[in-house]
Parts: C-alpha cells; structure tokens; sequence
C-alpha cells in the first residue's frame, strides 16, 4: 500500500469538515489514495492512541467508519467510492450484502478503542492496528 | 408343638407371597410408568401466576415470579439426602462448548433444555429420553458477545417455547415438535448485540434483555407479542435524559466512589451524547409482582468498561437494580449500586422479590459489590445492605502503576448466580468470589484477551483464589452462615422445603447442603463444572433434582455438555396434595 497524503487534523475547520476529513482519512489510508488538505506531516497510519483521545465521539466514528469503508472498497468493491455516496451510507448496503472485511458496527470498534487506549503505554500503538487487532480478536469468538 | 411351627410357616409363607406381590406390583407400576410418553400441557397464565404453589413444575426462570428458585417439593429433605442417587443423564452432544449456564424448565413431565451455542431440546423428565432437537442458525458468521458463549434458558406458555440467541433474535418454538413458529431480529448483531437472558412472560408477551455493553451498544429491555413476535413496548436501560445522574461522590450507603467530578462536568460538552453508547446489558431474567404489575431487573457495566472519561456522569440505570411496568414498560424506580462505575461492578445477579417478616414486600439483589441490597419494592428506597459476603479491600480504589490489590475483584462478589431464598428462613443462599486482584494504571502488554478489560485486573500471583456459599438473614442483613469452596463460585443455587440448598462448585462438585447450618449432607462428582443454577421438579409423585454440568468458560472451569437427574433410590415416597 502506497503512503497517503499527510494531514492536520487540528487545522480542519468546522465541524462538518473535520468529520468528512477524518472519514476520508480512514478511508484513504486502505485506499492509498490521497484525502485531505494538509500541512503538518502525519499520516493516517501514524495516527494514534493521542489522536484518538483527542476525537470526539463523531470523530471517532467518522474514522472508523472512513476505514471500514476503505477496507471494503479494498476488497474490490467501489460502493464506498463512488461520487454520490457516503462512507456510512456504503457500509449500510455492504453489511446487507455480507461483504464488510470489518463485519461489525462503528460503535462496536469505537468502543473497543477506547478500551484498549485506557492503557497509556498502548497510546503509540497506530489507531489502524487496534483496528486491525480488534477484528481479528473479534471475528474469532 | 408341631402345630406352633406349621402356623409359623404358614405366616411365613403367606409373608413372602405378599412382599413379592408387593414387588410385582412396584415392577408393574414401574413398567408402565416407563411406557407412558409424557403429555405437553397447554401453559396457562394462570399456571404461571400460581406457579409458587405448583411444586411439580419448573416453569419459569427463577421457578415462580418471585426467581426466588424455591420448591415447596419436601421428598428429598435433610435427612435422607445422602441417599441420593443419580437417575438418568443426557449429553447433549453438541460440538461446540462454551459456559453451560442453563436452567432447565420443566412442564408436566417435559424437561426443555439450551446449550451455549442454542440448541434447543425437550426431554423426557423422568427417563431422560430426548423427544425433539432445535439448533439455532445464526444469522452471522460470528455473532459477538462477552464472557464466553451461553444461554441460560427458555420460556414456556401455551404451547411455545421462547429462546434468546447469540445473534440477537428471539425464537419461538412448538413445544410439541420444535418447529419454528415465529423467529425475529431484537437487535443488530454486528453493532454488538446478543441475549444470553432467559426469556419472561407476563400476560400476552415475551420480555427479554439485550447483552452487549462491552461494545458500545444502548441495552435494553423489550417486550414482545407472544403470539406473533411483534414489538410491544421497550425501555431503554440508558435513558436519553437523565442519564447522568447527579454526580454522586458516594453510593446510596456512602461509600467515597473517589471520582474527579470536575473534570467529569466538563467532559459532559463532548460526550453528553454518550448514553447512545452506554452499555447497560440485562443479562438474567426479571422477577414479576402481579399486583404491582412491575418488573423488576439487575442492569450491568456501562460502556466502555473501563475509561470512564469518555462516559461522565453517573451513567444511569447501568449497575442498578430497575423497576418498570411490565404492560408499559414505563419507569418506576431504580436503585443505583456504584455510580459511574470503572471496576466492572455489574449489578448482574437476578432481583428477587420476598416478603419480609415486618410485612414489606422487597426486592433484593447480591451485587458484584459482596453486599446484597434490600429494597422497598414499592419505592426502590434501600431498607438494608447486608453484611459483606466477600472481604472488601480497597474498595472502589483508582488502579496504580504497580496495581492496587482490590477485593472484591472484578468477577465479584456475585457474578450473574441467581441465589435461592427459603422464605421460611428468610434466608437467602449466594455465590461468591474471593479472587483479590491487583487494578493496574494504564500500563499491560499488548497482547492480551479479547476484552482489553480483562488485563486491567489481574489476579494476584501466588495468592489463594476460592469461593463462598453464604446464607444471608434478609431480616437483618447478617450472615446466618457461610461455607467456603476451593474455587470461586458461580452458578446458581436452588432451595428446597426439605430444609435443602443445592449447588456446584467449579471442579465439577455438586453438593447439598443443611438449609439451616450450611453443613455439607450430600456431594456428587459431575466431571465438568457444575456451574448452573439447579432446579426441583416431580413426575409421577417423585421428587427430582436436576443441574446442568458444562463448566464455566470465563473462569476455566471444565467444559462439558451434560445434564444430571438425582432423585432417592425406589419408588415415589408419599407427597403433600399439591407436590
């Protein structure tokens, strides 16, 4: 996968625009595509258990649900990229069609999330990992 | 002389001829007995009503409304206990295990049993013979749900039988054949969603309560039609106002909870939406005051389990014991155990209803908190906390770098056991956990179980876990005895009028104990851990034991798939009109 583009997620103004930029950034990453204008250097992937803190509960949920989108379109499927829809929206018709890499909601990741960056020395571990973990963790039940 | 020895054997003679009469008559009694197929009664509300007075019956959760788990049934007593003997076992032969949880129910002669993975299966009560099989299809690949895979029973009326899922459904059943009658989604399983509850039925619906708060679900408790499975009403265990409570710096007994209330008020501008995410399972089924016509239930952690600055407030009605009206599903009360809670302190334990000696009506809850709590069931108002039934050490402690030995540690206390209560006594039998546990500060290795939860209390090394068995005086709060267990506990009890308490321990012991004195009268090795609540029954005017022996997956204990039925050896002694 190749490196997206650097972001400032503290310099997005507005709200609306700072939610659509962390969606974009969760999808871009496993897209490997570009999302959002950018100043200081920090990648998505770079994105942490800090960042992650920092976020709001929309925030949270706009990153996760950008990535499990991206992860999808991953996949091959080009819901979530095409012009007329939203990430959230894309998610909703893949998860009737049983095609989410990342079957569970938004909220059960998010939560899981916040749990896992209650431990401070986990803070540096990318948020993209403990996605990746919890997943993993999860799907085996 | 002669005379004198010929009416002898004459006696004699005549003697043996009528004991073997007598046990031919038994034989034949017996055979036909055996040969008789049991009957599938139509379960009428009123038999759930009177369920209390129907010592044959098991056919709801906790036994009758009250879930006191309490059988007026006095064949099997105290003093010939020790003569029990195991009657029929069956494996359900399932080839997934998990936590063995069931309570079975039991109609007219019909034993209806769940599996972790939900099977469904009738059996014969009195042989053990399997008369129909359901195994639920879950609707995704891998349902989620916390604390290992179980399902901790079924709902009997009419001639249906309702089962909650791991995948979030809820099933109704031919009582008959199995056949699916109704089956409908209560919630998304892939947005953290499972019901591992044993359903209720009051009047015309299905009550039931969503599991899931250690995945940032809105728990719930819903009540379905019983006929065809439409929605009625629901009441959300995180209410979307209010939920914050008052920032209480104390328990309702006045116990320090240490919390930052400052900095809580502040994080209420970014996460005053956090109710939406809550937590707030209700895993064990409710008890029913049909006077009252209110429902009463234990509801657990908020989520998630641990940061409790992303959820400020006091997180209400999660760890709190809830009254609402089971026709409406419209608030009355509620009693909150720890506000705010970061230690996973669940009020997961069913309530139960009794009648004090004073006259009130309460209903009591064991906490994972070691106290039970005894409250005014008409005002939610707490009339007493009993003594401690598991040492307390730090209690409600911050966690520090090096871990804060805590007790008790986060299993409790009591887990989800249902106690049993003998309403002569006014005692009240409960399951305990000695297991101290260090709370350690934002640091653990990276690996670690499926709940991050998890590494954040962790056993102390070398130290002695065990468990408890403790009889609570619920007219005083005081400890009318307690035994000790190598492991702790979890499980279930069941109280008898045979001045019995049944339950089983981890290592795969289940035992009867003196109502009275807690002195151990009977135990019997079910190779798993007997780690379900056990239930009474009778068919054909003899008296029954019966537990469930599959282990417990969150505490290791050995998994199996077995059901055991003890009742006394020969035919049915004499029992009291009603039994």
């Amino acid at each position: 996968m190749s490196s997206p583009d650097v972001i400032c997620v503290e310099d997005m103004v507005g709200s609306h625009g700072r939610l659509w930029a962390l969606g974009t950034i969760g999808l871009g990453l496993l897209l490997g595509s570009g999302a959002a204008p950018a100043r200081r250097e920090q990648g998505p992937t770079q994105l942490a258990g800090r960042d992650w803190r920092g976020f709001g509960p929309k925030e949270k949920d706009a990153y996760v649900a950008g990535f499990i989108a991206g992860a999808a379109a991953v996949r091959g499927n080009t819901a979530a990229t095409s012009v007329d829809t939203t990430p959230s929206k894309a998610i909703d018709v893949m998860r009737v069609a049983k095609q989410l890499p990342f079957p569970y909601s938004v909220s059960v990741y998010a939560s899981q999330i916040d749990d896992y960056y209650w431990w401070e020395n986990h803070l540096d571990v990318p948020i993209v990992d403990v996605l990746v973990r919890t997943n993993f963790q999860l799907r085996s039940h | 002389m002669r005379m004198t020895r010929t009416v002898a054997l004459v006696v004699a003679g005549l003697s043996l001829a009528t004991s073997l009469r007598a046990q031919e008559q038994v034989e034949t009694t017996t055979k036909k007995a055996a040969m008789r197929e049991p009957t599938f009664t139509n379960v009428t509300d009123d038999m759930l009503k009177n369920a209390r007075s129907d010592g044959k019956n098991w056919a709801i959760y906790g036994r009758d409304y009250t879930n006191q788990r309490y059988s007026p049934l006095a064949q099997i007593t105290s003093a010939n206990v020790g003569s029990l003997r195991m009657s029929w076992m069956y494996q359900t032969g399932i080839s997934r295990l998990g936590s063995f949880e069931n309570s079975p129910t039991i109609v007219d002669g019909v034993m209806y049993v769940t599996t972790p993975y939900n099977t469904a299966i009738a059996i014969n009560a009195r042989t053990g013979q399997q008369i129909w099989r359901y195994e639920h299809k879950p609707s995704i690949t891998a349902p989620i749900y916390c604390c290992g895979p179980n399902n901790r029973g079924v709902a009997i009326s009419g001639g249906t039988v309702y089962m909650g899922t791991l995948d979030a459904r809820l099933v109704a059943l031919d009582s008959k054949t199995g056949a699916v009658k109704w089956d409908v989604e209560v919630a998304d399983p892939e947005a953290g969603y499972s019901l591992t509850i044993a359903p209720l039925i009051v009047d015309n619906s299905v009550i039931v309560g969503s599991s899931g708060a250690e995945y940032g679900i809105r728990g719930f408790v819903r009540a379905y039609n019983k006929d065809d499975g439409k929605p009625m009403w629901t009441f959300y265990t995180l209410p979307d106002k209010g939920w914050e409570g008052t920032f209480a710096e104390k328990t309702g007994e006045g116990e320090d909870l240490k919390r930052n209330i400052t900095a809580e008020k502040a994080a209420m501008a970014q996460y005053g939406d956090a109710w939406k995410r809550g937590g707030g399972s209700v895993w064990m089924t409710p008890a029913y005051d049909p006077t009252s016509h209110n429902i009463f239930f234990s509801v657990g952690n908020p989520s998630p389990d641990l940061d409790g600055t992303v959820r400020p407030g006091d997180n209400l009605y999660t760890e709190s014991v809830v009254a609402i009206d089971a026709r409406t599903g419209e608030y009355k009360w509620h009693y909150q155990e720890v506000p705010h809670d970061v230690w996973d302190f669940d009020a997961t334990s069913p309530a139960v209803i009794v009648k004090l000696k004073n006259g009130k009506t309460a209903v009591v809850e064991a906490g994972k908190t070691a106290f039970v709590y005894v409250l005014d069931a008409e005002t939610g108002k707490l009339i007493r906390k009993s003594d401690e039934f598991n040492k307390h050490e730090s209690y409600f402690s911050q966690p520090t770098a090096d871990g804060v030995r805590m007790l008790p540690g986060a299993n409790g206390g009591s887990e989800w056991s249902p106690p049993a209560v003998n309403p002569t006594l006014g005692y009240m039998y409960v399951l305990g956990l000695e297991q101290p546990m260090n709370y350690i500060t934002h640091s653990a290795p990276l690996e670690k179980g499926k709940l991050w939860l998890g590494s954040a209390f962790k056993a102390v090394p070398g130290e002695k876990q065990w468990g408890t068995f403790t009889a609570i005086d619920l007219n005083t709060g005081k400890r009318a005895w307690q035994v000790n267990t190598d492991q702790p506990m979890i499980g279930g009890a069941l109280a008898t009028a045979g001045n019995l308490v049944f339950t089983g321990e981890g290592n795969g012991h289940f035992n009867a104990y003196d109502a009275r004195t807690g002195k151990t009268l009977w135990t019997f090795n079910g190779g798993a851990g007997c780690n379900a609540p056990p239930v009474s029954y009778s068919v054909d005017g003899k008296q029954y034991i019966a537990v469930a022996c599959g282990g417990n997956y969150q505490l290791g204990y050995p998994l199996g798939d077995v059901v055991l039925v003890f009742a006394l050896p020969g035919g049915a002694p004499a029992m009291k009109k009603g039994q």
